[in-house]
């Protein structure tokens, strides 16, 4: 990368390291999550091992990608966003931000160790056991030091609404990890939440869908708010929609957690507030979508002739479907259909694989040769390919989960003529069965298109390039 | 005295405090005053000091 004598030396040594950390955890927990897939289709995979059960192996499934795929990709991306939006190198420099990407990695494996080893709180996307959570809070304050220190020595006046974003993500993660795990340790490896019963659920759902919508939402709206610009060579469509958008965002999430526990007992004022602000969220999503797409108006033909476009694109038009699909499912009259079925799997996937995922691709595929000082990845055909084997394992992903979560909700409803229920819930498995071949199917795909990338991206980092004509025609320099 | 302030009258109507901002905020971004200001962050992004041009 040529440098202009005024120019910034920006640390980039540890976001090198999460860039890599973040493609190797994709590949594990896209695997892990396939063969949980396969385990659902045939039971025979569980092996009859205690440590390589369904109900062990979930857990690794969800942290693989949420925290170490996700979480490596928000690390590697947000550092490398403030540095360059803020004019700034990293606060702590080249030292602080390595202890993060070390403590970070140690976190993962410490949490997935325990999950096979058969520890876990049973509180959902937040396993790890009491001693775990309090180390995973030292580095996130690390994190936090790092990221906030470099905004407070930025030579850019203004602080760039992707870093808004960041920000929220790091704050509020900071503010739920360690409301849900309050927790009462009795040994090393053994803890109780401090809430039981219904406090608990709500505590747990706060947690949840807050981790869903500031870890997956708002940290990956940062990635777009970045990349969609950069990538598309043009300011996001409207910067006053995307202020009106944050704060939108920021002011209803945090209040939608109750519609995972409709008809539950939590109380019914709590449900229809979880639901009246899961359906305010409808205006700051698509607000959202819609600045993302615009930034290309007049620069579309960029989605045919540039694939990482073309990722960055796609996974704003699933973000757009996914928080549309998502209120929809927290209206009470549609839960009591969709709730504990397979639709709510299928939900989660569409905006895991084609929002979450889909923009992470972008992002990486983007800056890892930036990172290297390379022109271009090795090769844009190659990530066409990935693009659209991964598109095709997403779309047979979610049709399959909608068509058998659907059938599933409608069977457990089905009564007979005389008030019983039609179907023994054994029924509703076998009838499910197809559905599951066809999701694991669906999956394969998008692993497979994910290896694709780690060749692509071993190939960039080597210093090769493939279709070099290709590259330079559609992209330029960049 | 503070605590009775907070106690009765923040507290019970918290939603209309927030909605206040929130029209404040929606208010200030879209102040045509503020518009051409506002617009111009949007090319942070693009001018990054270590890039070839």
């Amino acid at each position: 990368m040529s440098i202009n004598t005024e120019a910034t030396p920006y640390c980039e040594d540890a976001i090198k390291k999460f860039a890599i950390a973040a493609v190797f955890w994709g590949v594990v927990g896209f695997l892990a999550g396939d063969f949980i897939a396969l385990q659902l289709a045939f039971p025979v995979l569980n092996l009859d091992l205690e440590w390589t059960s369904f109900g062990r192996l979930r857990p690794v499934h969800t942290s693989a990608v949420i925290f170490a795929f996700g979480g490596n990709v928000l690390l590697a991306t947000s550092l490398y966003i403030v540095q360059r939006t803020s004019r700034a190198s990293l606060f702590g420099g080249e030292g602080l931000s390595t202890v993060v990407f070390w403590g970070y990695q140690l976190f993962i494996v410490m949490a997935a160790l325990s999950y096979v080893l058969g520890y876990s709180q049973g509180q959902e996307y937040a396993e790890p056991e009491w001693a775990i959570d309090l180390f995973l809070t030292v580095v996130w304050v690390l994190y936090l030091i790092v990221f906030a220190g470099t905004i407070m020595k930025r030579k850019e006046p203004h602080i760039y609404v992707a870093n808004w974003f960041f920000f929220a993500m790091i704050l509020t993660i900071a503010m739920l990890h360690l409301g849900n795990n309050l927790a009462i340790p009795v040994s090393l490896t053994k803890s109780y939440n401090i809430f039981g019963g219904v406090q608990n659920a709500m505590t747990q759902w706060w947690y949840g869908h807050n981790a869903v919508g500031f870890f997956l939402t708002a940290g990956f709206l940062g990635i777009m708010y970045y990349f969609v610009p950069k990538r598309a060579e043009r300011p996001v469509y409207s910067y006053r929609l995307s202020i009106v958008h944050f704060w939108a965002l920021i002011f209803l999430y945090i209040w939608a957690g109750p519609h995972h526990l409709h008809y539950t007992a939590l109380p019914d004022w709590a449900q229809t507030l979880g639901m009246t602000f899961s359906i305010m969220l409808w205006m700051p999503s698509w607000g959202g979508m819609i600045n993302g797409l615009m930034t290309l108006s007049g620069a579309w033909d960029k989605l045919r002739t540039d694939p990482v476009m073309r990722f960055l694109v796609s996974s704003v038009a699933f973000y757009g479907m996914s928080t549309f699909e998502g209120p929809m499912m927290s209206i009470k009259a549609v839960n009591s259909l969709s709730h504990y079925t397979d639709w709510g799997i299928g939900h989660v996937h569409s905006g895991a694989l084609g929002w979450v995922a889909f923009v992470s691709f972008g992002a990486l595929y983007d800056l890892i040769p930036k990172l290297w000082g390379r022109k271009e990845v090795y090769s844009l055909k190659l990530v066409g390919v990935h693009f659209w084997v991964a598109t095709i394992g997403i779309v047979l992903y979610i049709t399959a989960m909608w068509i058998s979560g659907i059938m599933q909700g409608l069977m457990w409803r089905a009564y007979d003529s005389l008030g019983f229920l039609q179907y023994s819930f054994i029924e509703t498995v076998e009838a499910m069965h197809p559905y599951y071949v066809i999701r694991a199917l669906g999956g394969l795909l998008f692993v497979v298109g994910s290896l694709v990338m780690v060749y692509n991206i071993y190939k960039t980092i080597k210093g090769d390039v493939a279709d070099e004509a290709y590259a330079s025609a559609t992209s330029g320099a960049r | 005295m503070l605590v009775g302030f907070v106690d009765n009258v923040l507290r019970p109507f918290w939603v209309l405090w927030v909605i206040m901002i929130f029209i404040g905020i929606v208010f200030y971004a879209y102040r045509p005053k503020n518009k051409q200001r506002l617009e111009e962050y949007g090319n942070i992004p693009l001018r990054d000091d270590n890039e070839e041009r």
